[in-house]
């Protein structure tokens, strides 16, 4: 039994086999042999050696041929010639024949010891090529043992705990049909693992340092989303320990399942509309069954993420069209145009950027990457104004810092609407229009901006950063960071005000919004509609439920009077454990 | 039989790259044209130098002094040009 920590990013507890997922989604199968099979397991990973080393060098001899020899045997990585191995081939040998694996597993195993020893010699860079370069070995003559018995991961039905480096969109498009946890080496409470996995609802657990070469596909193990565990190979005991806290899990929720039909409306009678963020069609009716009123932030990146190619307008318009069915034709669903920085592209896009940029967060990304390729920015336009056809689309505009842009926006989307209209393309033409508010200026611009849209939609994750000016990923400034700041509360403020005026409606769509605390001020700020991460949805609503507008004010009235955000942070805790004892921490 | 015991020389990597999969595989290559056995130490790291493998988990850093060692029938042919491909800095990539 081995216990790893690491960074709990969501709760509860999962108990199952283990999927390691590499960069390819193999995955690697577990089988115990009778003993009259190994000798044939062995003469089959022999031919699969042969094999990757003779591909090897027909790879490097037409290489060699298109190159030249010498330029061909820089290029040509050496990883594949190691298929020829002799201390690979033995130690292989002696896992088959001595623990009975089949030679897939037998392979990973040796692989893994391999890595292993590398990690102890330490040797930082030379070392983690080398890594890289193990685990292609592995990867090619997995290749050739797999054959056309190659599963892709869909097809694996058994619930699982997914173990990987890091779930990069590459890994996530290959996920199988029921993913009971995820645990990564690597991530932090705002990656991806964590977006991943409360959109699924399931436990995981990041950050958690190296260990995927301690563990291989079929091992038991144990992922604990409440003190950020992972426990490989566990005893009967822990095993036992943890399905009595997994059941102790399971009826605490079902309070929450019981107020799902509840409207979202205060004691006394003041409605605030919930709405759920989503990031792929396949969490609509997770928003639904959460008893949200719609979809108030679609985030659409991961349309564009790891692909050879930008999206078409089809991808666009098929997804926007799962999530509009999802949630038929009279629910709002709020489509934010990409917010992506350009390092994440395809190929085609990235050229944009031809050195790294020094600052990523105040460079060209999300919007301002979009004018400056107009190309790219109207096809997800056109995809989106067809998808409002079918439903109750709006159509958001991330990271707008000046007024020029959103004009230019508008502009480029009216441009957008002729061209459809002369191909008699049918689309809403009074389509909602809004903006994020995330950057300080637009904040301070509020009045300004709520005259040119429909709605805004506060997000506080970008909005605390920008204002702070601290990233809340770097350790040693993260302590900033809070969205209870003073300074962010007058922001806020200001935007709530600004749109009242113009009769703008306003969300706040950041994490702020998921936050029990939170809600009181809030509301008393005079937000009445909130969009959160589904899963918490039914504690937001019983928050709402418990307050009256008058207390909400007064709330908000003491915290706008405060200096500090400690004293402010410190006066919602014990606010919200007024109004709702069991709720707050 | 040319030599009683096993032949030793001490090489110190000097390529840049350390003793990364282009020279361990080079050297294996050659190390298993020889009816001799060859081990190489890295301090108390130990590799069969005929598995490119067991070379490049010696994780050998640019300037680590490392034991050659070579012992059988052909092992005064061996150690020379072994020596010197253990030791070549490279072609610098």
């Amino acid at each position: 039994m081995d216990i790893k920590r690491g960074t709990p990013v969501c709760p509860g507890v999962a108990i199952g086999p283990a999927l390691v997922l590499d960069t390819e989604g193999v995955r690697i199968p577990r089988l115990s042999l009778p003993p009259d099979q190994l000798d044939a397991e062995v003469a089959r990973f022999g031919a699969a050696l042969g094999a990757a080393a003779a591909e090897s060098r027909e790879r490097q001899r037409s290489l060699a041929a298109r190159v030249g020899q010498e330029i061909g045997d820089i290029l040509f990585s050496q990883a594949s010639l190691l298929a020829d191995d002799r201390v690979l081939r033995k130690d292989v040998e002696q896992f088959i024949r001595g623990e009975r694996f089949n030679a897939e597993y037998a392979l990973s195993r040796a692989i893994r010891g391999y890595v292993k020893r590398l990690e102890e010699r330490g040797g930082g860079e030379h070392a983690a090529r080398l890594r890289g370069d193990l685990y292609d070995l592995e990867k090619q003559i997995l290749g050739f043992l797999l054959g056309e018995n190659r599963q892709p991961l869909q097809a694996v039905t058994q619930p699982t705990v997914v173990l990987a480096h890091d779930l990069t969109p590459s890994e996530t498009a290959q996920l199988p049909q029921q993913v009971h946890a995820f645990a990564t080496e690597s991530g932090g409470p705002t990656s991806h693992t964590a977006i991943l996995a409360a959109a699924f609802g399931i436990p995981a657990v990041v950050g958690l340092g190296r260990f995927l070469s301690d563990v291989s596909g079929g091992d038991l193990v144990i992922v604990d989303g409440h003190k950020g565990l992972l426990i490989l190979n566990p005893d009967d005991q822990t095993v036992a320990e943890y399905e009595a806290i997994r059941a102790a899990d399971r009826t605490r929720t079902d309070p929450y399942l019981a107020i799902k039909d509840a409207p979202p409306v205060t004691r006394d009678g003041v409605r605030v509309s919930l709405l759920g963020n989503i990031e792929f069609p396949t969490e609509a009716p997770h928003c639904l069954d959460r008893g949200a009123d719609g979809v108030g932030l679609y985030r659409t990146e991961f349309l564009y993420l790891n692909k050879t190619e930008d999206p078409t307008e089809e991808e666009h318009f098929r997804a926007y069209q799962e999530v509009l069915t999802a949630l038929g034709p009279d629910r709002p669903v709020v489509i934010r145009t990409l917010d992506l920085g350009a390092d994440k592209f395809a190929a085609a896009t990235g050229q944009l950027i031809l050195d790294g940029e020094k600052n990523p967060f105040l460079g060209l990304r999300s919007i301002r990457l979009c004018l400056q390729n107009q190309a790219l920015f109207k096809t997800q336009l056109r995809a989106i104004l067809r998808a409002s056809a079918h439903g109750d689309v709006r159509i958001m505009f991330p990271m707008i810092s000046t007024v020029m842009e959103l004009r230019h926006c508008r502009n480029i989307l009216r441009e957008v609407q002729e061209d459809l209209e002369e191909e008699g393309i049918p689309f809403k033409p009074d389509l909602p229009i809004g903006t994020m508010i995330e950057v300080p200026s637009a904040a301070l611009l509020a009045d300004v901006l709520a005259k040119q849209v429909d709605f805004f939609s506060i997000g506080t994750n970008d909005l605390v950063q920008y204002t702070l000016a601290a990233d809340r990923n770097n350790e040693h400034v993260a302590g900033l960071y809070n969205p209870v700041d003073p300074a962010v509360l007058r922001l806020i403020r200001g935007v709530v005000d600004a749109a009242g005026r113009e009769d703008v409606t306003v969300n706040v769509c950041g994490e702020m919004s998921g936050e029990p605390v939170y809600i009181p001020l809030l509301v008393g700020m005079g937000l009445r509609q909130l969009s959160a991460t589904p899963r918490k949805i039914p504690e937001i609503k019983r928050v709402i439920r418990s307050l009256t507008v008058p207390d909400a004010e007064r709330v908000a009235r003491e915290a706008l009077r405060m200096e500090t955000a400690r004293e402010v942070a410190s006066y919602l805790r014990e606010q919200l454990r007024r109004f709702l004892p069991e709720a707050a921490d | 039989m040319s030599t009683n015991g096993p032949l030793r020389r001490t090489v110190t990597v000097a390529n840049p790259m350390g003793l990364h999969m282009r020279p361990a595989t080079a050297f294996a290559q050659l190390a298993r044209a020889y009816r001799s056995t060859v081990t190489v130490w890295n301090g108390p790291a130990r590799a069969d130098g005929k598995s490119s493998l067991d070379l490049i988990l010696l994780v050998a850093l640019p300037g680590a002094s490392l034991v050659l060692e070579v012992e059988g029938d052909d092992a005064a042919a061996a150690i020379d040009p072994l020596a010197a491909l253990l030791g070549a800095p490279g072609d610098g990539l």
